[in-house]
């Protein structure tokens, strides 16, 4: 009998949680033996109830292995071959060959590189990739030495970055998931979780079960609409605030004396929605319904206004009016896509009022937020978390330190490298905007860390040609991602299998609420890689520089730190020693990336929603176990051992079948009693006139490049290049070169630009572009055909997959390959997402429009040969 | 003797593939080989349409076309459970098994050159491990074991083992219980290859 799991079956496990930026967060397991990877498992560490479920993993959990141990792991340090300081042969990048080269000649090359830059053209001369000021060890170093030029974009949230707690919609602040069986309907705006949250579609099966009915709003159908046996209201790429407006319109005339519109949910809880609720600050008289109506633009909202826009038909506009009425009990989801267009700044304040209009807040059934990310389907207090471990992830504590306080959008990087072209500093989207300000600035020195921006930022084209015109680009990496394919020196990086390592998502929330995880080190850093944090030390060294301010703790103390930190709630019901308590339980990620002793927040994140009063510490700590790890903390009393804990790489808090210890309803105080519980807005209600948006876009998006004033009222704007203005003519429907919206949906192959190395992944899934069948038949195409897709950007191949659930004049292009350009006709044969994005052009700053891109396609009948991706060669930089 | 079996909820499967990657990572098939293989399928007319996904592996045949075909006899009904048992030493290789199996769950690994099933997991069940796709599938739809067992404890919900991307249960009798969606039953469908 064959037997080959059992052979497979002796070793020692590991807990290695996934710690990528997903959207999930899940246990894996690895056995190794005699340090060789033998297989993966998920969460086995309790029997799996929907009460206590096991943290289980997706495919990516399952292919990790390969990341460690496969053919395209980064060895050696390396060096490009055509480049010296001397003659940097920039146009060569992405296309030289490799050479090894010790660890002292990289870290000379790069802090020579710095120090030539510094004094030649000064910091401002060093661009550090980063994203929301996550900058990682480097950015200590770097702020240490001079400082950098640093990024500004919303990235995931788009729009719902600009704080919709403004205006009252707080994020991801939605119902428990043991109340998800008493809507009568769950909208999936734009949303999938059951691929891009994994696995919260979990969470959905009981409504499922129970007969609940689901509804998506979106370009394309998706797993888990379909999973829900959902029905489609097809809505066009960066349409859907005329979409919404024309359901308000129509709940508007449908409704019979408070059969579609809940007057009295209007009355006690918003203001603006029409001329006798104005809220005292509003500088304009104008108000929502008179909008709707045409009154101010002559232009009434009506659902056959919205369907030319938004392509979803009349009387599905209309339905989608009666499902949203108040009547029904509705719980509203949508993920951050409908935010990631130009023109998108009102979408979420139009999304909630719509919500109002229905009276989905607050109770039973009813909610509605951006509910992207980590948890969704399953909000409110935190039930177990891990503690934060260090403060170089935590977020920009050194950012906020960084001498040069020189921000470029990411719509406006590669132009500002490239070309010297001025760009708009408005600071930082996440950690703090300030008024939008022009400079200019002569970037000769590229540094990557940890992210991978050219991949996953707009204009991916235009980015190649921006590296290849620096000086010096050198990156650190485990396997030839994106910006090290395109550098000149090349550091290996050990992976979080070979280190002790606190990390961001696994560590300040960025997972469920209902856990804490923690990762064992499998084994050693393999062949020559060393750890981020042990290069900061060295390149720090190398300058000259004192960097213990940030990182006077070892890696493994930060490690430890979120162990110690980790905490659990107190139940209303559990007697526990007034002693034993710790402050706060807040592990909203955003909230707590955001923690900082200085520096302006302004503009943070919104409230996490209210969470318990009582937490203590998860972890019991003796004086033994600090010794055994040789780590500095305290001895302290928790649930369970610190053995335990490291022994099952997670603890989950134990519901039970009545959803112990409470069933959270957002919004549940507010809407029971606004006057006594207001919310965090000028008049303490949902203000569908904010006087508070309009002028805080006014006083920070002012001056931008095609900024238009955004309204109090959650008004329709016309975009830059979003699907109207693709039209040669509008008024006659004369389409324009690239009249096509692209869609990047999240499979599991990616985890954005992640994992593109991984075999396993690139077999299971293909990666096709998908088009709709009407589209297809137009253009004489049949699913296996290679298709060329091209606007000014960039033209890339994909094989098509004809679908039935994409919307005619759309396509879907799946996000995250690492681009492959071929040379002589510049065609990436990867399917490279943002090398069709442009990467100009937006109405607010840093608000990444990716799905503002338009594109057209046809059948491909050059030269190239695309085969499937899981018979590409893995990237190999040094043969031999 | 206790029918093993799959249970398989096709009305809640989300189409991952975390089953097909777990099984390939536990038998640690090189590409282009695996035991278990996620499909994907949609239905209707824009916009009103459907989707639903199939997650398949050796289904254990009461009358394993697979065996008939083996002029090896290294495919064998096991007595205890009813599983089809593959003799890696017997099988020579040849292919008339995958040839044979109209569920196409039988494959050749050209890396050892012998043909290759679901084995039910037994290396990982005799250390009290669950098999790879049950223990791993994030929506709980997948569930490997005496089928009319599994039946009982996840409740009556009208089984069935044909539908229309399947052949018929006739020719071999499968070991197989699938909750189905309505729409796994229209004839006007398309595979979508993610």
């Amino acid at each position: 009998m064959t037997d080959s799991n059992a052979k497979a079956s002796k070793g020692t496990w590991y807990n290695v949680p996934c710690a990528t930026n997903c959207g999930g967060r899940c246990l894996v397991k690895v056995l190794v033996k005699n340090g060789e990877y033998v297989r993966t498992k998920t969460d086995d560490t309790h029997e799996d109830s929907w009460e206590w479920p096991q943290a289980r993993a997706c495919p990516m959990g399952y292919a990790q292995w390969e990341k460690t141990f496969g053919p395209g792991r980064l060895k050696y340090p390396m060096k490009r071959k055509s480049w010296s300081p001397e003659a940097p042969n920039g146009h060569l990048r992405g296309m030289d060959e490799w050479e090894r080269i010790s660890w002292d000649e990289a870290l000379d090359i790069i802090s020579s590189e710095l120090v030539k830059a510094k004094e030649k053209y000064g910091n401002e001369s060093i661009l550090f990739i980063n994203i929301m000021s996550l900058e990682g060890y480097l950015g200590s170093v770097l702020s240490k030495f001079g400082g950098y030029v640093d990024l500004s974009s919303v990235d995931s949230m788009g729009t719902f970055t600009y704080n919709p707690a403004m205006y009252g919609l707080q994020n991801m602040n939605v119902n428990d998931r043991y109340d998800n069986v008493n809507s009568d309907y769950i909208v999936l705006y734009g949303h999938n979780g059951a691929w891009a949250e994994f696995p919260s579609a979990y969470y959905l099966k009981p409504a499922h079960e129970a007969g609940v009915k689901f509804v998506f709003v979106g370009p394309e159908y998706n797993a888990t609409a379909g999973v829900f046996d959902a029905e489609w209201f097809p809505v066009r790429q960066g349409t859907d605030t005329a979409f919404l407006l024309g359901v308000a319109h129509s709940m508007l005339t449908q409704d019979d004396g408070g059969s579609i519109v809940n007057w009295d949910f209007l009355e006690r809880c918003t203001v603006g929605f029409d001329k006798a609720h104005m809220p005292d600050d509003a500088k304009i008289d104008e108000n929502f319904k008179d909008y709707v109506m045409g009154v101010y633009d002559g232009i009434e909202k009506t659902p056959e206004w919205a369907s030319l826009i938004c392509g979803c038909p009349v009387d599905k506009i209309e339905k989608f009016a009666r499902i949203m009425g108040a009547e029904n009990k509705v719980s509203i989801h949508t993920s951050g896509a409908p935010a990631r267009n130009t023109g998108a700044e009102n979408f979420p304040q139009l999304l909630m009022t719509v919500a109002a209009m229905g009276g989905h807040f607050g109770t039973p059934g009813n909610a509605c937020s951006n509910d992207q990310q980590y948890g969704s389907f399953d909000r409110g207090p935190t039930l177990a978390s891990n503690g934060a471990g260090g403060r170089a992830f935590t977020c920009c504590p050194t950012a906020l330190k960084n001498p040069v306080q020189m921000n470029i959008p990411s719509n406006e990087v590669w132009e500002s490298v490239l070309n010297g072209t001025p760009f708009h500093d408005c600071g930082d989207a996440l950690a703090g905007m300030r008024p939008c300000e022009e400079k200019q600035t002569d970037i000769h020195v590229i540094v990557s860390e940890h992210h991978n921006r050219l991949g996953s930022f707009e204009g991916t084209a235009k980015g190649i040609k921006a590296f290849r015109k620096v000086d010096f680009v050198c990156a650190q990496a485990y396997w030839m991602k994106t910006e090290a394919k395109y550098a000149d020196v090349v550091l290996p990086v050990a992976t979080r299998w070979e280190r002790y390592m606190y990390n961001f998502y696994t560590s300040v929330g960025a997972t469920y609420r209902d856990f804490a995880l923690i990762n064992n080190k499998v084994v050693d850093p393999l062949y020559e890689a060393k750890s981020d944090y042990d290069i900061a030390w060295a390149l720090a060294e190398k300058l000259g520089v004192d960097i213990s301010e940030f990182m006077a703790d070892s890696e493994k103390q930060h490690w430890f730190n979120s162990i110690s930190g980790a905490k659990v709630i107190v139940a209303d019901d559990e007697e526990v020693d007034e002693s034993l308590l710790v402050e706060g339980g807040s592990a909203n990620w955003a909230d707590a990336m955001l923690e900082s002793d200085e520096g302006e927040v302004e503009e943070s994140e919104a409230k996490p929603p209210k969470l318990g009063d009582r937490y203590r510490p998860l972890v019991t700590i003796t004086e033994e176990d600090l010794e055994k790890l040789g780590v500095k903390g305290k001895v302290q009393e928790g649930v369970i051992s610190l053995d335990q804990f490291l022994e099952d790489g997670i603890y989950r808090y134990r519901r039970d079948d009545a959803g112990y210890p409470g069933v959270y309803i957002a919004y549940e105080d507010f809407v029971r009693d606004p006057e006594g519980c207001p919310l965090d807005t000028p008049s303490g209600k949902f203000e569908i006139y904010c006087q508070t948006k309009s002028d805080w876009f006014d006083k920070i998006h002012n001056g931008w490049p095609n900024y238009q004033p955004v309204s109090p009222l959650p008004k329709y704007l016309p975009t830059v290049r979003g699907y109207v203005e693709g039209f040669e003519d509008w008024e006659r429907q004369i389409p324009g070169k690239h009249p096509y919206m692209v869609s990047n949906s999240h499979t599991l192959r990616h985890s954005h630009t992640d994992h593109d190395n991984l075999s396993y992944l690139r077999e299971a899934w293909a990666n096709p572009v998908y088009i709709s069948v009407a589209d297809a038949a137009e253009k004489d195409i049949e699913t296996g055909d290679v298709v060329m897709l091209y606007n000014d950007n960039g033209k890339v191949l994909r094989r098509a997959q004809v679908s039935r659930f994409v919307m005619p004049s759309t396509l879907d292009l799946p996000h995250g390959c690492a681009v492959e350009v071929d040379e002589a006709t510049g065609i990436d044969l990867a399917g490279a997402d943002n090398y069709l994005c442009s990467a100009a052009e937006t109405t607010a700053n840093g608000s990444n429009a990716w799905n503002s891109t338009r594109v057209n396609f046809e059948k491909y009948e050059g030269d190239l040969v695309l085969r499937p991706d899981h018979e590409w060669e893995p990237r190999v930089p040094l043969k031999g | 003797m206790s029918e093993y079996g799959f249970l398989f909820d096709a009305n809640n499967c989300i189409g991952c593939k975390t089953c097909q990657v777990a099984c390939k990572d536990s038998h640690r098939l090189p590409i282009g080989v695996n035991y278990r293989k996620v499909r994907s399928f949609t239905t209707g007319a824009y916009p009103e349409v459907g989707m639903y996904h199939v997650s398949m592996a050796c289904n254990h045949c009461a009358n394993p076309a697979c065996a008939k075909a083996c002029p090896q006899g290294a495919l064998s009904k096991d007595a205890a459970t009813g599983m089809v048992v593959l003799d890696e030493d017997k099988c020579a290789g040849c292919g008339s098994c995958v040839a044979a199996c109209p569920y196409g769950a039988v494959v050749l690994n050209p890396e050892i050159g012998k043909a290759g099933k679901c084995d039910g997991c037994v290396g990982l069940v005799a250390q009290g491990e669950r098999p790879s796709c049950e223990a791993a599938c994030p929506m709980r739809v997948i569930w490997f074991g005496p089928l009319d067992e599994l039946k009982a404890k996840y409740g009556d919900k009208g089984y069935v083992r044909d539908f229309v991307v399947l052949p018929s249960s006739d020719v071999t009798d499968p070991s197989l219980a699938c909750v189905i969606k309505e729409i796994m039953l229209d004839s006007d469908y398309d595979e979508v290859f993610n």
